[in-house]
């Protein structure tokens, strides 16, 4: 059976699904990595909130990926005024049973292009350290190290790592 | 001399604290420089009350590091009250801040950090709890408000100062503005004249001239220096001369600068292990090179450091082919 997918953004009748997979997605990637407290406290309302006052600046980007009417994914991206001409990619989450088909570059290649379209240079992305696969994944697409910190919120140690060439990335995201 | 809370502050000059940044081992080297008064990074209420024990270190003052305050922030007032206490006890330092400005949307959307400049009421609530909690004086750092449209840094100060607040400090810009354009000095002028408390003066403080020129247009008590000391830490000893109408001291040749930073790095590591003080001292070294002609190859050189090793090998590179 061939299924439907697609990367589209977001709408408001999305962000019940968003709010349960962001904290699903949270609550599994990052139990040891961040500290308890911040994961026991999260529910899927708090998320759907979240992403709701989220998509409503018009200066940021939410898109999902859309897998047989349900949703799957999530990238979400903003401005970044720490540095110049810079966007961040927020959050970047793929459901278990739509991982390891090259989704998670798709979205990343969609945040790309969003960052250009809205006329970024750059695009950042934080990793908690630990979290090897994505790290793999972002170094694999040619992401640059800017630098370490703890996060101010979690304390979980992190990589702020960069993406200079925003066209390169939208074509990773092409291929199968 | 300016008193905060019936503690002396000698030089009216004050390290903004920086999430990242301003660790004990900066704060070190700033205060040899001559900050006045210095303040821990930013350490979170609800990670305190979960007696998370990864924000301790982040408390912890260096040696005769005083007059300095602890930060916290969170907008759950029973939450900030035990946060209060914990920090100030842990810490032993001499105040504890409140952070109301912070505008990362992580802490600003969920209520915290600017977000309390969008509900005063819950604001002075929280004053009034950490002020029960903390047993010590409090000050609180905040914004000029969350937008332009909505500027109420002057009613905030006075409830701030109504509520218990010791000293507050006012970086003049907006949540939305985060930190684009000029920081706005006449609102802080107007904050000095609505309360009887010390302000401390933020924003845009980069050259040693403009200490004295934002305390005298301002008529603020303290000047508060940011992102104007990454790398320069002795912006602080020229910041002094030009108050006190000394010649200001010229920086100090790149080696001594070199030195300087792996003393830095030294501390850093004395205090939060070799592995995370290298990584994080790639950051800083790039910041004491910016400007220095041909550093190209030592920049590349930098962001692969990962043991104090790699740190004296690359400054020994730099003393022979840069300065
Ligand atoms: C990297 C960075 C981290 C910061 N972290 C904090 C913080 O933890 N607490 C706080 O009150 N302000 C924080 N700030 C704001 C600064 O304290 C200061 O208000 C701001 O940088 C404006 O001053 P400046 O123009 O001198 O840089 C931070 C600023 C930067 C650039």
């Amino acid at each position: 059976m061939k299924q439907s997918t697609e990367i589209r953004p977001a709408r408001e009748a999305d962000m019940e699904a968003v709010g349960r997979l962001y904290t699903d997605s949270w609550q599994r990637t990052y139990r040891g990595l961040i500290p308890d407290w911040v994961l026991d406290e999260m529910t899927p309302e708090k998320s759907r909130d979240k992403w709701t006052r989220y998509r409503e600046q018009k200066e940021n980007g939410l898109f999902v990926l859309e897998r047989d009417g349900a949703v799957a994914g999530l990238a979400a991206c903003r401005p970044f005024p720490e540095r110049e001409n810079s966007a961040l990619l927020d959050s970047l989450h793929v459901a278990p049973e739509a991982q390891g088909s090259g989704w998670g570059r798709k979205l990343i290649s969609r945040a790309a292009r969003w960052a250009r379209e809205s006329g970024f240079r750059e695009l950042v992305i934080f990793v908690v350290q630990g979290n090897r696969r994505a790290e793999q994944l972002y170094r694999g697409m040619g992401a640059k190290e800017l630098y370490f910190f703890h996060d101010p919120v979690d304390g979980a140690p992190s990589w702020a790592l960069a993406w200079e060439d925003l066209e390169a990335l939208e074509e990773l995201g092409d291929r199968n | 001399m300016v008193s905060i809370g019936g503690i002396e502050i000698k030089t009216p000059l004050a390290l903004a604290p920086m999430a990242g940044v301003t660790d004990v081992a900066f704060r070190t080297i700033c205060r040899e420089q001559g900050a006045g008064l210095t303040c821990t990074e930013m350490v979170s209420s609800k990670a305190l009350c979960f007696q998370d024990k990864k924000s301790i270190p982040l408390l912890k003052l260096g040696d005769g590091e005083h007059p300095a305050a602890a930060q916290i922030f969170g907008s759950d007032p029973v939450c900030m009250q035990e946060a209060a206490a914990i920090a100030h006890q842990v810490s032993g330092a001499d105040f504890i801040d409140i952070n109301m400005g912070c505008p990362v949307p992580k802490v600003a959307n969920s209520g915290d950090g600017s977000g309390l400049m969008r509900n005063p009421d819950l604001a002075v609530k929280v004053m009034e709890a950490v002020v029960r909690g903390a047993g010590c004086p409090v000050t609180v750092k905040f914004r000029l408000g969350w937008d332009k449209g909505s500027i109420n840094c002057v009613e905030f100060a006075r409830a701030m100062e109504e509520a218990g607040a010791a000293a507050v400090a006012v970086h003049g810009r907006t949540k939305v503005q985060m930190y684009a354009g000029a920081a706005n000095w006449d609102w802080i002028r107007e904050v000095k004249k609505a309360v009887r408390i010390p302000v401390m003066a933020n924003g845009d403080v980069f050259k040693p001239e403009d200490a004295p020129r934002i305390l005298k247009y301002t008529g603020a008590d303290i000047a508060m220096i940011g992102r104007g000391i990454f790398g320069n830490p002795w912006l602080f000893a020229q910041c002094r001369a030009a108050l006190e109408g000394r010649e200001i001291p010229p920086m100090p040749p790149l080696s001594e600068r070199c030195d300087t930073a792996v003393r830095q790095f030294e501390l850093s590591a004395a205090n939060k292990g070799e592995k995370i003080a290298c990584l994080e001292a790639r950051r800083h070294y790039a910041w004491y090179l910016k400007g220095v002609p041909h550093a190209g190859y030592y920049k590349e050189q930098i962001v692969k450091i990962t043991t104090l090793e790699d740190v004296y090998r690359v400054t020994k590179g730099i003393k022979r082919d840069l300065c």
